[in-house]
C-alpha cells in the first residue's frame, strides 16, 4: 500500500489551486488529484465518465472541498458522498475562505472531519496527516508532526517506516 | 322605521294591551311594534331591537325557552334591556317562576299594574338610554379592533420589511466572507510564491516591498474577517448550553493556525469547569485573548500563556495569564472599544478582537476585565455562569460535538 494518502482537491479557483497545492507539495504529498468544481468532484468520486479509469483517478483518502463552487456547492458534495455506501471511508475537510458559522455547522452536520479557513497552511497539512496516520496505520506522519488531538477510540497508532 | 336605538318590540298578546301600549309610546315620541307570539318576536328582534316590553301573561304562556335563548345569544357589549309589565292582583307560582328566571338571564325591569302611563314611559326611555349606552361601548369596541388590526398589520409589515435587512445584511457578509477575502489571500499567498521561490535573485529593497505588500493584504483580510466576526457576535442568535471549558480550548487552538502552531507554549490548568456559553462566540472570545497574549511579548522572550479558572459563586472566572508587555492602567478601560489599540503600531493588529471579546461575553450574560502591571504582563479575565455537572454520556457526545 502508497503509505502516502491520496488527496482530491476540489477547488474552482485557479490561485487558490496554485496555493493549496503548493502547500501540499511541501509536505511531500505527491499523489494529489484535482477537480474544478462540485459536479466533476462527484464524477470523480463515483468513478463516472473519465474517472471510470481507478488507476490514472484512483479513490482518495482525504478529499479536500472548497465551499463555493459551481455546479454543486461543497456541502452539497459532502451531503452526496454521506449518502454513497462505498465512499464512507474518504476523509473530508472543508477548505474554503467562509468563516460562517452556519457553514461550519452544515459541515459539521454532514460529517466533515474538520473545517479549514484558507489559506491552507502547512499546520493544517501536519493536522490533516496526524488525523490521517490515527484511521490508517500506515500512513506517513511528519517527522516533526505533533499529535493535533487524543484518539477518540482504541484505534492506536501504528508508526510507519518513515516515522522518525 | 323608528331611529336606531329607538326600536320598541311589543308583546302583548291581548289586542287592547297592545294598542294601548302603542299609543302611549307614541305620544312620548316612541315607534313600537307589536308582537302577538313569541316565535314572531323572536324572530323581530334577531336583526334589530333596542327594548323588548312584555306582558306577564306573554311570558308565562309557554315557549320561553325562546325568550331566554335571545337573549342567552347576545355579543359581549349587549346586555338588550327588557321591562315587563306584570299582571297585578293575584299572585301565581309559576308566573313567580318564570319572572324570577328571564330576572336571572335578562336586564330586567319590572312594571306594576295598574300602570301609569309615566311609570312606563319612564321605564322605556331609560331602557332605550342604556340601550344607546351599549352601541357607544360597541363602536369604541370596533374602533378598537380596527385599530388593533391596523398595528398588527403595521407590526407584521415593518417585521417583514426587518426581516429582509437582515436576510440582506446576512447575505452581504456572507458574500463579503467567501468573496471579498478571496483575492486578498491570493495577493499576500503570490507575493510569499514570490519570496520565497525568487527570494535569492531579489534585492533587499525588492524583499521588503514584497514583504509590505503581503502584510498589507494580510492586514486588510484580517479587518475583514475581524469586522466579520465583530458584527456576527453583535447580530448572532445566541443559545446557551453547558459547555466543557477544557473542550472549548481545544477547539479554539485547533481552530487557528497560530494557536496550534504555539500549543506549547500555552498551559491550561485542568480540570477548568463546565459554563454556561456558545460556542462560536466562546470560541471568537477566547481566539483573541490568545494571540493577543502570544503577540504582546517582551522583545526577544518566548512568550508563556497560563489559562486557570476558579469558582465564583454561581460563576466561573477563566483567567488568561501572560507574560507579556503589560497595560498601562489608565488603557484598561479603553482597549476593550472598537478600533481602540494600546499596543505600538509595530505590532499588527486590527483593535477590534478585546470588542469582539467583550461583545461576546456581554451577549452570553458574562463579564470581561484585566489587571495588568506594565512589562510584567497581563491578566485577562472572563466569567460566566457555571453550569451542572454532567452525565459522562452525556460529556462524550458533547466531546465528539466539538471537536471540529
Amino acid at each position: 500500500m502508497n503509505p502516502d494518502p491520496a488527496v482530491l482537491l476540489a477547488e474552482d479557483n485557479e490561485d487558490d489551486l496554485f496555493l493549496s497545492s503548493r502547500v501540499l507539495a511541501k509536505a511531500s504529498l505527491q499523489t494529489v488529484h484535482h477537480v474544478a468544481d462540485g459536479r466533476e468532484a462527484i464524477d470523480y468520486l463515483a468513478g463516472r465518465g473519465p474517472y471510470a479509469d481507478r488507476v490514472r483517478h484512483p479513490l482518495p483518502d482525504i478529499l479536500l472541498l472548497d465551499l463555493k463552487m459551481p455546479g454543486h456547492t461543497g456541502h452539497e458534495v459532502l451531503e452526496w458522498l454521506r449518502r454513497q455506501p462505498g465512499l464512507q471511508t474518504i476523509t473530508v475537510y472543508m477548505l474554503t475562505s467562509s468563516d460562517e458559522p452556519s457553514d461550519r455547522r452544515r459541515a459539521q452536520k454532514a460529517g466533515a472531519r474538520g473545517y479549514i479557513v484558507k489559506p491552507l497552511l502547512p499546520e493544517h497539512v501536519s493536522m490533516i496527516l496526524a488525523e490521517q496516520a490515527r484511521v490508517m496505520p500506515g500512513a506517513r506522519r511528519l517527522p516533526t508532526l505533533e499529535s493535533a488531538g487524543t484518539p477518540r477510540s482504541g484505534l492506536h497508532r501504528t508508526p510507519s517506516p518513515q516515522e522518525t | 322605521v323608528p331611529a336606531s336605538g329607538q326600536r320598541v318590540l311589543v308583546l302583548a298578546p291581548l289586542g287592547a294591551d297592545a294598542v294601548n301600549i302603542r299609543h302611549v309610546l307614541r305620544e312620548a315620541g316612541i315607534e313600537a311594534e307589536i308582537c302577538t307570539d313569541l316565535p314572531s318576536l323572536a324572530a323581530a328582534s334577531a336583526d334589530n331591537c333596542d327594548a323588548l316590553l312584555l306582558t306577564e301573561e306573554s311570558v308565562t304562556a309557554g315557549r320561553q325557552g325562546l325568550l331566554v335563548d335571545r337573549i342567552a345569544t347576545q355579543p359581549a357589549w349587549s346586555d338588550l334591556p327588557v321591562v315587563l309589565i306584570t299582571s297585578g292582583g293575584r299572585i301565581d307560582d309559576a308566573s313567580t317562576r318564570a319572572i324570577r328566571l328571564l330576572g336571572d338571564q335578562a336586564n330586567l325591569t319590572l312594571v306594576e299594574r295598574p300602570l301609569r302611563v309615566i311609570t312606563l314611559v319612564s321605564a322605556v326611555k331609560s331602557a332605550l338610554r342604556a340601550r344607546r349606552r351599549q352601541y357607544e361601548v360597541r363602536d369604541l369596541l370596533a374602533d378598537r379592533e380596527k385599530l388593533l388590526a391596523s398595528l398588527e398589520e403595521r407590526v407584521a409589515e415593518r417585521t417583514a420589511r426587518l426581516r429582509l435587512m437582515v436576510d440582506e445584511l446576512e447575505a452581504f457578509s456572507y458574500s463579503v466572507s467567501h468573496d471579498l477575502r478571496s483575492p486578498l489571500r491570493v495577493l499576500s499567498g503570490y507575493a510569499e510564491v514570490l519570496v520565497e521561490d525568487y527570494g535569492a535573485s531579489l534585492d533587499p529593497q525588492a524583499k521588503d516591498y514584497l514583504d509590505r505588500i503581503a502584510r498589507a493584504a494580510r492586514r486588510m483580510d484580517r479587518l475583514t474577517q475581524d469586522i466579520l466576526a465583530y458584527t456576527r457576535v453583535t447580530r448572532a442568535e445566541l443559545t446557551r448550553e453547558a459547555l466543557d471549558l477544557d473542550l472549548v480550548f481545544r477547539a479554539v487552538i485547533e481552530q487557528y493556525p497560530a494557536l496550534l502552531a504555539a500549543r506549547h507554549l500555552i498551559a491550561i490548568r485542568s480540570p477548568l469547569g463546565r459554563i454556561q456559553g456558545h460556542l462560536p462566540s466562546l470560541i471568537q472570545c477566547f481566539s483573541n485573548l490568545l494571540e493577543n497574549a502570544l503577540k504582546f511579548v517582551r522583545e526577544g522572550e518566548q512568550p508563556e500563556i497560563e489559562i486557570s479558572a476558579e469558582p465564583r459563586d454561581a460563576r466561573v472566572r477563566v483567567t488568561v495569564r501572560d507574560h507579556g508587555t503589560g497595560i498601562a492602567p489608565e488603557q484598561h478601560r479603553r482597549i476593550f472599544g472598537i478600533f481602540e489599540r494600546a499596543a505600538d503600531s509595530r505590532i499588527p493588529g486590527t483593535g477590534i478582537g478585546l470588542a469582539i471579546a467583550k461583545k461576546a461575553v456581554e451577549r452570553m450574560g458574562g463579564a470581561i476585565g484585566v489587571s495588568s502591571v506594565p512589562g510584567l504582563g497581563s491578566r485577562f479575565w472572563v466569567e460566566l455562569d457555571a453550569a451542572e455537572h454532567p452525565a459522562p454520556a452525556e460529556l462524550a457526545h458533547s466531546a465528539a460535538h466539538q471537536l471540529l
